[in-house]
């Protein structure tokens, strides 16, 4: 109990951490290369993490319940590409994307199920379901690309911009503003939290345990669907292999952003800080003319030490 | 006793010193212990003891003092260390892995390392088998897995684990929270013969009457400074506890009988027939306003789990439950709730709390929706609210935004009432509502109980602790074996006893044996 002022100071210091790490990269770059700190340069950073960030809003709540889901980025890749049949067939902008976003939030219902009825890790039922969301997106087309000729739904999507700022940043900046809301200021946040943090207390404490975990689900399968359509837009086709990875991206950027691996605890901005980070690296690294193999290793080695410099020692 | 005297010393700790930052956690403090002795370290929770007991096992570095084994200089850094010299522990909360079978976790530790590929499961069994036999624990046997055992049985399993590395030193801290006084005595068996053996044995316990049983000393810490120690033989309880705490308590003097309206009107409670697959046939009894309803019973006997039904955990599936006369159907913990029925959890670490979280996160748990306006959740109202109930409730803490984790047991209990009483109870179960929590606390926790019993609150309480049962209860219930044995106004202990035994007996004559 007497460590209690040291113990506040350290954690309060943490909390900044991912901020630190920010600061520090943007002042690196910034030395390193004379492009980096443009205008120009940071629509790009935003149009870059837009999709990433979306994924990630669903991966905080994931996280938070204790849970994971590996499959969101088979979904980026499968949503887009019927997002774009639907668009050949002429089924219109509203009832394309509409098709897309049941996609996504169909596999999460599939998700809430089978790991609150039938009891099966998340880790197990969306390793399956990566798979199974691929195998669809590389089946319908055998394995091709489908073009998208609708410049409605290209720019409404991705391609477009509110002034200055890409449609992308847009989407991501009100969805991000939506999971700040339901993450930080409605009580479905703070159950999922209670449910992450003890699963029997919650339910102990009257929540509705197998209810909210599925919406948990359900909404990172929409947040996946989401990014499928900007991404289908900014490509201006549906392509059955992207997104592949980004499911660890978004994990990354959550992890990054100091939320508990564990469950019970996070923070959606700093969700959103750590996806920055990403991005920024993987920016930096362009501009200083790295190849992107050497990327990916300087990315990976970024994290881990982020992340065991920023790790509370208990 | 001239014997005991005669015995040698094993362990002497001196000057012990331990400094956390802004508080002295052991402060120059004493101990001795005895070869074949049990001796009793109490003190209420923050008193020292945990800190002590880490130190001895070198789990923490100490910042001042030093230890004697038999006469020399000891240098106990590594738990390694504390094992080299014969000092062995076992803890409160248990970290077992269940997917073992007891033999394989007994031998755990101690041929683990060097020969677990090797061992064949024959020997691990036989050997097994050797030591439950030598301390004549019939209870067990090298095959069981851990999953499949009581917390009672588990805890057993443990001991037995400590002891088979045959330690000159073992340490038991509160062994007997999870067990019934049969079960205890069990215990009390098992340690009997570590004492013939010439074991030592630091004995930490919150339950008074077990140390007259068991403890030959008892040495009191209090806020981390050694207050004394004495020889149990020329003690007595209240010196004990005027020691712990500065000053006596009225634990353990025995409540004056409450009249108690049983008229129709008052009836709070009404269960008939409750039934359960596979547990409950048909249960029935009755709470009135303002009464404290004790269950008694080993455990197994029903008790956690009557209380679960009724709390809608694992619901009724025939049956009825009536409140206020009115006939309610319990499906969830949220119909419970709505129907103004609290539950005060066995675990307060696995049911009770999110110790991740704030109190006022936690205190406001089953009640947020209250605090949700326009789409908005309030932090600002929440917190408000929790620092209410934390000045209602006493409990110890400087804000309410502290996490959980951080408070001792007593005050963490504090904050599983205070959330529980916010959702403005009729009817208040509490399954053992003071397990592993000082004196101090558990006085302040009866209070709390019975001045809101006073506004009307019907409590159904269980408690594996005879003591707090008869003495707070205004009538107890007997169980076993998932039946009401009968509803008693005064009881003591041997009758509770002899009803569970003959009903026991049947129940082997019948050849249903729990």
């Amino acid at each position: 109990m007497g460590n209690v002022t040291l113990s506040s100071k350290r954690i309060d210091w943490r909390e900044w951490f991912v901020y630190i790490v920010l600061v520090a990269l943007i002042i690196g770059f910034s030395l390193m290369s004379k492009a980096f700190l443009t205008t120009q340069n940071f629509e790009g950073i935003g149009r870059q993490i837009a999709m990433v960030t979306i994924v990630a809003l669903g991966a905080t709540f994931v996280i938070t319940a204790g849970h994971i889901d590996l499959s969101v980025g088979s979904l980026v890749g499968l949503v887009g590409l019927v997002a774009a049949i639907c668009m050949r067939s002429g089924l219109g902008i509203f009832l394309s994307s509409l098709v897309g976003l049941a996609i996504g939030a169909g596999f999460g219902v599939a998700h809430g199920l089978l790991v609150t009825k039938a009891k099966i890790p998340a880790f197990l039922v969306t390793l399956g379901t990566m798979g199974i969301a691929r195998g669809l997106a590389l089946t319908i087309t055998n394995t091709k690309a489908v073009i998208i000729l609708n410049d409605k739904f290209t720019t409404v999507w991705g391609a477009g911009a509110l002034g200055r700022i890409p449609v992308s940043v847009v989407w991501m900046a009100a969805l991000f503003a939506v999971a700040i809301w339901l993450y930080h200021f409605t009580t479905f946040g703070n159950y999922v939290k209670a449910i992450g943090g003890n699963p029997t207390a919650a339910r102990y404490s009257g929540i509705k345990v197998d209810k909210n975990t599925m919406m948990v689900f359900i909404y990172a399968g929409l947040m996946a669907a989401v990014a499928g359509l900007i991404m289908a837009a900014r490509l201006k086709s549906g392509r059955p292999e992207v997104g592949s990875g980004m499911e660890m991206d978004a994990i990354a950027a959550v992890i990054l952003g100091g939320a508990s691996l564990f469950g019970g605890s996070g923070k959606m901005v700093n969700t959103f800080i750590g996806a920055l980070i990403m991005g920024i690296i993987v920016n930096g690294l362009i501009l200083m003319g790295v190849q992107s193999n050497i990327q990916e290793i300087v990315k990976g080695a970024i994290i881990i030490a982020a992340v065991s410099l920023g790790k509370r020692n208990q | 006793m001239e014997m005991m005297s005669e015995r040698q010393t094993l362990l002497t700790v001196e000057h012990l010193t331990k400094r956390y930052p802004g508080v002295v956690a052991l402060d120059d403090v004493h101990f001795e212990l005895r070869a074949g002795e049990v001796h009793a370290l109490i003190g209420e929770n923050g008193a020292g003891k945990s800190t002590l007991i880490k130190a001895l096992m070198g789990i923490i570095p100490v910042d001042g003092g030093a230890f004697f084994l038999n006469g020399e200089p000891a240098s106990i850094r590594s738990p390694q260390e504390a094992m080299g010299y014969g000092i062995t522990a076992v803890f409160q909360e248990l970290s077992q892995i269940l997917d073992l079978t007891v033999a394989e976790n007994v031998f755990l530790s101690k041929e683990g390392k060097k020969a677990a590929y090797w061992l064949d499961r024959h020997v691990l069994n036989s050997r097994t088998q050797e030591i439950l036999d030598r301390y004549n624990i019939s209870e067990l046997r090298p095959m069981d897995m851990l999953r499949s055992m009581s917390a009672a049985k588990r805890q057993l399993a443990e001991i037995v684990k400590a002891v088979a590395i045959e330690p000159k030193i073992l340490i038991l801290d509160e062994p007997t929270s999870s067990l019934t006084d049969t079960e205890a005595e069990k215990l009390f068996d098992i340690i009997r013969v570590l004492k013939a053996d010439g074991v030592g044995i630091i004995y930490i316990s919150h339950r008074m009457m077990e140390l007259e049983q068991i403890a030959d000393r008892v040495t009191v810490l209090r806020d981390g400074v050694y207050v004394g120690t004495r020889e149990m033989a020329e003690t007595t309880m209240d010196e004990i506890v005027e020691m712990m705490v500065g000053r006596s308590l009225e634990l353990y003097q025995s409540r004056q009988k409450r009249p108690i309206d049983r008229s129709e009107g008052c009836k709070l409670l009404e269960v008939s027939g409750l039934r359960r697959k596979g547990t409950f046939d048909g249960i029935s009894f009755d709470v009135y306003k303002g009464e404290i309803l004790g269950i008694a019973g080993l455990v197994g006997s029903g008790r956690s789990e009557l209380a679960n039904m009724i709390f809608g955990i694992d619901p009724a599936d025939g049956g009825e439950i009536r409140m206020e006369g009115k006939p309610v159907r319990i499906r969830s913990v949220q119909d419970a709730l709505d129907h103004g029925i609290a539950m005060i959890p066995e675990s307060r670490h696995q049911q009770g709390l999110v110790l991740i979280h704030s109190i006022a996160d936690n205190i406001t748990l089953p009640i947020l929706k209250r605090f949700q306006h326009n789409l908005l959740l309030s932090h600002r109202k929440k917190s408000e609210f929790a620092g209410g109930m934390i000045e209602k409730y006493a409990v110890k803490t400087e804000s309410p935004a502290k996490i959980v984790n951080q408070l001792s047991g007593g005050n963490q209990q504090k904050v599983v009432v205070a959330k529980w009483l916010a959702t403005a109870p009729k009817l208040l179960i509490i399954d053992e509502p003071t397990a592993g929590i000082d004196v101090n606390a558990k006085v302040e926790i009866h209070k709390m109980i019975l001045q809101l019993t006073e506004l009307g609150l019907g409590v159904i309480m269980i408690s594996s602790e005879m003591t707090e049962l008869l003495n707070h209860s205004d009538r107890v219930m007997i169980m076993n074996r998932f039946r009401n044995l009968g509803i008693y106004e005064d009881v003591d202990q041997e009758t509770i006893m002899s009803e569970i035994m003959q009903d026991e007996n049947a129940a082997a004559e019948n050849g249903l044996t729990a």
